[in-house]
């Protein structure tokens, strides 16, 4: 099982994103794109979003629950987690450094 | 959008569906329908077929491999040959046909094209008629009214382009009689020909390569048809690099005509060709990756056996 998001190709984004997402609490495909839209701007179509979890899921960072009717919820797994804090860490220091630079001018 | 889900879904791998149908149609019908949203999910089936087992975690079984990789030979094949039917029409004119005989470059490039379409026509032959005939006859065991009316796709394309061809021949020559020389009617009338050439060969191959994806058939005659599918995308790749080497030995050798308007319905020699080779390399690389993805799955299967 790979915690590394880099070599997912277009579907890295999208999977920090749900990520993200999911670390709010298990949420099925639709509250997916409500929430990651809330929070990030950005809106997933439903062929992206299932090409990233069914990544995300193959690689252990999050896994499925029992369907609620047609409908089935996802929740980060503690590999997911992990994958999703370094990722956090890792832009933290990328924002704060091009923050600095910016201060700099 | 529930309409469209189902057919949508249909664009996913049978594994994929499996695994995944019933929650991504739930969502499907809570999505607000628009062209972005088709377009993502036609986006996402295309992943979802590349990349199945990774996506799944389900090896496709053997004959399932050969089969992809048989479909997407043959649907390469067909494109091809269309721009393979493009470079006769224009390489057949005396100014070219006397390029070649001056230049050993240009004629040997030409000669081995056609020597090698010949080789790639008999491998398909070879490895698609037993598929075909596979296909229909459990598709008239399992009386699958479906994939007949597939095969019946062909035969009506044919039947159209012969009907049309006639047609735009008749009206072509009763303007060329009446004025002397080739009307812009009967440049029209070609180019709608090369459309529905075009069309027809689409449409047929995408008929034919569903109802042998749709049909029972055993992976002995997948395994026949592996030696004419690799020769296949071979002769392709060889025929794209002598295309190659006859435009470029054209542009060198004899400028003028290769800037004139020596093309397809008199348009540009250098837009034609750069079209046809375009067209000619994107099919064999898909060919020859469709085959060298195949071979690792292969040399597993070997050693488990």
């Amino acid at each position: 099982m790979s915690a590394d998001l880099s070599d997912l190709g277009r579907f890295s984004d999208p999977s920090l994103l749900i990520l993200a997402s999911l670390a709010g609490g298990a949420k099925h495909g639709y509250a997916m794109i409500e929430d990651i839209a809330r929070m990030s701007g950005a809106r997933l179509g439903p062929g992206t979003l299932y090409g990233a979890l069914a990544r995300l899921e193959r690689r252990g960072l999050i896994e499925p629950l029992p369907a609620e009717e047609r409908r089935r919820p996802y929740r980060l797994t503690g590999l997911g987690a992990a994958a999703l804090r370094e990722q956090l860490q890792g832009l933290r220091d990328f924002a704060a450094t091009g923050l600095q630079r910016l201060a700099a001018i | 959008m529930r309409n469209i889900s189902h057919y949508l879904l249909r664009l996913y791998p049978t594994a994929w569906r499996d695994r995944y149908a019933d929650e991504f149609a739930a969502l499907l019908d809570d999505c607000p329908p628009s062209p972005a949203l088709i377009f993502d999910v036609l986006l996402g089936g295309l992943d979802a077929r590349l990349r199945c087992s990774a996506l799944t975690g389900k090896v496709l079984d053997m004959a399932a491999r050969l089969r992809s990789t048989a479909i997407a030979v043959f649907c390469a094949y067909i494109a091809f040959v269309v721009a393979g039917i493009g470079y006769q029409k224009m390489s057949e004119y005396e100014d070219f046909t006397a390029a070649g005989e001056v230049h050993p470059l240009i004629g040997l490039a030409h000669n081995l094209i056609a020597v090698v379409a010949g080789v790639a026509l008999l491998a398909v032959l070879a490895g698609g008629l037993p598929l075909a005939f596979a296909a229909l006859r459990d598709a008239l065991a399992q009386r699958r009214h479906d994939v007949l009316a597939l095969f019946t796709v062909p035969v009506a394309a044919f039947a159209a382009l012969v009907a049309y061809g006639f047609a735009a021949l008749q009206i072509a020559n009763q303007g060329n009689a009446q004025s002397g020389t080739a009307t812009t009617a009967g440049k029209h009338l070609f180019l709608s020909l090369v459309a529905i050439l075009v069309l027809g060969a689409i449409a047929s191959s995408a008929a034919v390569s569903l109802a042998i994806a749709r049909s029972q058939i055993g992976e002995r005659l997948y395994r026949f048809a592996l030696i004419p599918v690799v020769v296949t995308a071979l002769a392709m790749a060889v025929m794209f690099a002598a295309d190659l080497a006859w435009g470029l030995g054209l542009r060198a050798s004899e400028p003028a005509l290769f800037a004139g308007d020596g093309g397809i319905a008199g348009t540009s020699t250098a837009a034609s060709w750069l079209v046809q080779t375009l067209i000619m390399g994107i099919a064999a690389a898909v060919a020859l990756y469709a085959v060298v993805r195949m071979l690792p799955a292969r040399r597993v299967t070997a050693r488990l056996a």
